[in-house]
């Protein structure tokens, strides 16, 4: 009898789970429209014949395709030199904030001392800070300096605003390994930092590579910093040679797509490739505490 | 033999002495140099009348710029707008998260690659998810309109940017599109670390799907949800990029959150005092928020280590 019963039990279970089941497709489904279907936009309007879509809405299928508007962006604006230039801003500005914000993690997950509260605080307020309200301030330095419309400039500024972020990553991750490893590195001999270079540093690569990930990705996206810091067209970082699409006198939609797509390549493409580190080295403790 | 671990620690507490404070110096120095360098400049600058033009005539007026903006109804117009924007960008790209968790949690056709894909909208740069918005939602030739007109939802074209009723659901949902992959990837990884041992004893007890919802998932994942939410707020209350391109603020004063406000202040009516005072206050403002945040946090099970 009881036998009978737990089968029963277990084939309402089966609708109930196919039931579910169909549901949640149906609602993956809807939501993957919502969720790329602007990519599907971007890519298709890119291939319009130029001045097309100033003429008629395409939703779905082009009636032809071309890429006149890539071939134009590429001729007529200084795509492939923006691309560099944020290349070289953004790998910069991670080569430099990783390392710094590695120390400084390490020092907060490994240390009890005096002003470490103070510390916590001090990173969090700058990570909350909107960057348009030091903007003035930052001119007006950058300009005493020399630093305005020098690609060196922008660099150390995203450097700043990428360093709350990735100190956070990486404090996270860094509590995460336990500190016994380094202890028993440096019963046998090794000094407290060389432990941490030799032992810890090797574990948390996931870590520190997800930590880069985000920070690279982060300086693809600056906008504001650049924009305030750079004035000549050939100092410009690729997301402000997009923005100036659209003072434009006709707003070109499939070049400034097809320009959106190009910016968009490299940034995909470094996310792509080292998207398999962002599970595993995205530990929580950072905020949770 | 006991007491060579007693040994070990005092010996690296001796040792430890400057090391926390050597290594936190290199990017302390890069954070103090370039903001809160700047911010106490900003502060200084919030006691002057300036024009950025002409910064060397500069009359100190004390407390008036912050008297001015304080009684300057735009200001607490631009608060309540980003309270409105940072509320709905973080109800909306929660919700999304955490349904799309959830989701990816049953296990369906493809739900590797759904797992891959979902987080592509989060590695698109800010300005390119913008753009693109911006043109769909265009009145003219925007998808949007004619896809809506297809259905039979609307009959004539909506300027979803340029009215006081759509413009700010938009910017809202746009950005929400941007955010919520990250709540879907740290609350999807909660869920998987909840033990279905759990779900076992559960259904043994005679729970239904809400039950076990309500007892085992939600409690499963409050501390990441946590997490996600502290992170999504930090990211909408300071984002400037959507509200400045794809509606500059408007229609009329809709949209402009403070960062806007004091970009615009500062860069479209070089007026340096009143954007130093808002800077200053936003400061402070955001300091608040990080004490309210300590507090939670020693409100809740454990302090901040």
């Amino acid at each position: 009898m009881s036998r009978s019963s737990v089968s029963l039990f277990a084939a309402s279970r089966k609708k109930v789970d196919l039931l579910q089941r169909g549901l949640v497709m149906f609602a993956a489904f809807a939501i993957g429209i919502v969720i790329f279907y602007p990519f599907y936009w971007m890519v298709m309007a890119s291939g319009l014949p130029e001045g097309s879509s100033l003429a008629k809405t395409t939703v779905l299928i082009p009636g032809s395709i071309s890429l006149e508007a890539y071939a134009n962006v590429l001729l007529q604006k200084p795509m492939l030199l923006w691309t560099a230039n944020t290349l070289l801003v953004t790998v910069l500005s991670t080569a430099f904030v990783t390392p710094l914000a590695l120390l400084a993690a390490y020092s907060m997950s490994r240390f009890r001392f005096r002003g470490r509260m103070a510390m916590i605080f001090f990173v969090l307020l700058t990570q909350l800070l909107p960057a348009t309200s030091v903007l003035i301030p930052l001119f007006l330095v950058f300009r005493a300096y020399g630093l305005l419309n020098n690609l060196l400039g922008v660099t150390i500024a995203y450097v700043t605003f990428l360093m709350p972020q990735t100190i956070w990553i990486l404090w996270g991750y860094l509590k995460s390994i336990p500190g016994d490893f380094e202890e028993s590195a440096m019963v046998d001999g090794c000094t407290r930092f060389g432990a941490f270079l030799r032992v810890t540093v090797p574990i948390a690569i996931p870590g520190i590579v997800a930590a880069a990930l985000f920070a690279f990705l982060e300086s693809w996206n600056q906008y504001i910093l650049a924009y305030a810091l750079t004035s000549s067209t050939e100092k410009w970082v690729v997301s402000l040679g997009l923005y100036a699409f659209i003072g434009e006198y006709t707003v070109l939609v499939e070049q400034m797509m097809a320009a959106s797509v190009m910016a968009s390549i490299p940034a995909l493409a470094v996310f792509v490739a080292l998207q398999r580190y962002l599970r595993g080295g995205l530990a929580l403790g950072g905020l949770k505490g | 033999m006991s007491a060579t671990p007693l040994r070990r620690r005092s010996r690296s507490r001796l040792t430890q002495g400057a090391l926390p404070y050597l290594l936190l110096a290199p990017a302390l120095l890069v954070i103090a140099a370039v903001v809160l360098y700047p911010m106490l400049y900003s502060a200084t600058l919030s006691f002057f009348k300036a024009n950025l033009l002409n910064m060397d005539r500069m009359t100190f007026v004390g407390l008036q710029n912050y008297a001015d903006v304080l009684t300057d109804s735009a200001f607490w117009r631009s608060l309540w707008v980003t309270v409105q924007y940072t509320v709905g960008v973080v109800v909306l790209s929660f919700g999304l998260g955490l349904g799309t968790a959830l989701m990816l949690n049953v296990r369906f056709p493809l739900r590797g690659l759904a797992r891959a894909l979902i987080i592509i909208p989060w590695a698109t740069p800010w300005l390119v998810t913008t753009l693109i918005w911006y043109v769909m939602f265009n009145p003219q030739i925007g998808p949007i309109n004619a896809i809506l007109k297809q259905l039979g939802l609307i009959e004539t074209g909506v300027a979803w940017l340029y009215l006081s009723g759509t413009a700010m659901p938009v910017i809202i949902l746009v950005t929400a599109w941007r955010l919520f992959p990250t709540t879907t990837l740290l609350v999807l990884a909660a869920l998987q670390s909840i033990s279905p041992e759990l779900y076992e004893a559960a259904e043994v007890d005679g729970a239904g799907w809400l039950g076990k919802l309500r007892y085992i998932t939600l409690p499963g994942i409050s501390a990441t949800s946590f997490v996600s939410l502290v992170l999504v707020t930090i990211s909408a209350f300071k984002l400037f990029t959507v509200a400045w391109v794809m509606t500059a603020g408007g229609p009329g004063d809709v949209t402009r959150v403070l960062s806007v406000f004091v970009y615009e202040e500062a860069f479209r009516f070089f007026r340096v005092g009143p954007s130093s005072t808002l800077a200053t206050l936003l400061f402070i403002l955001s300091a608040g928020m990080v004490v309210a945040y300590f507090r939670l946090l020693q409100g809740g099970r454990d302090e901040p280590e």
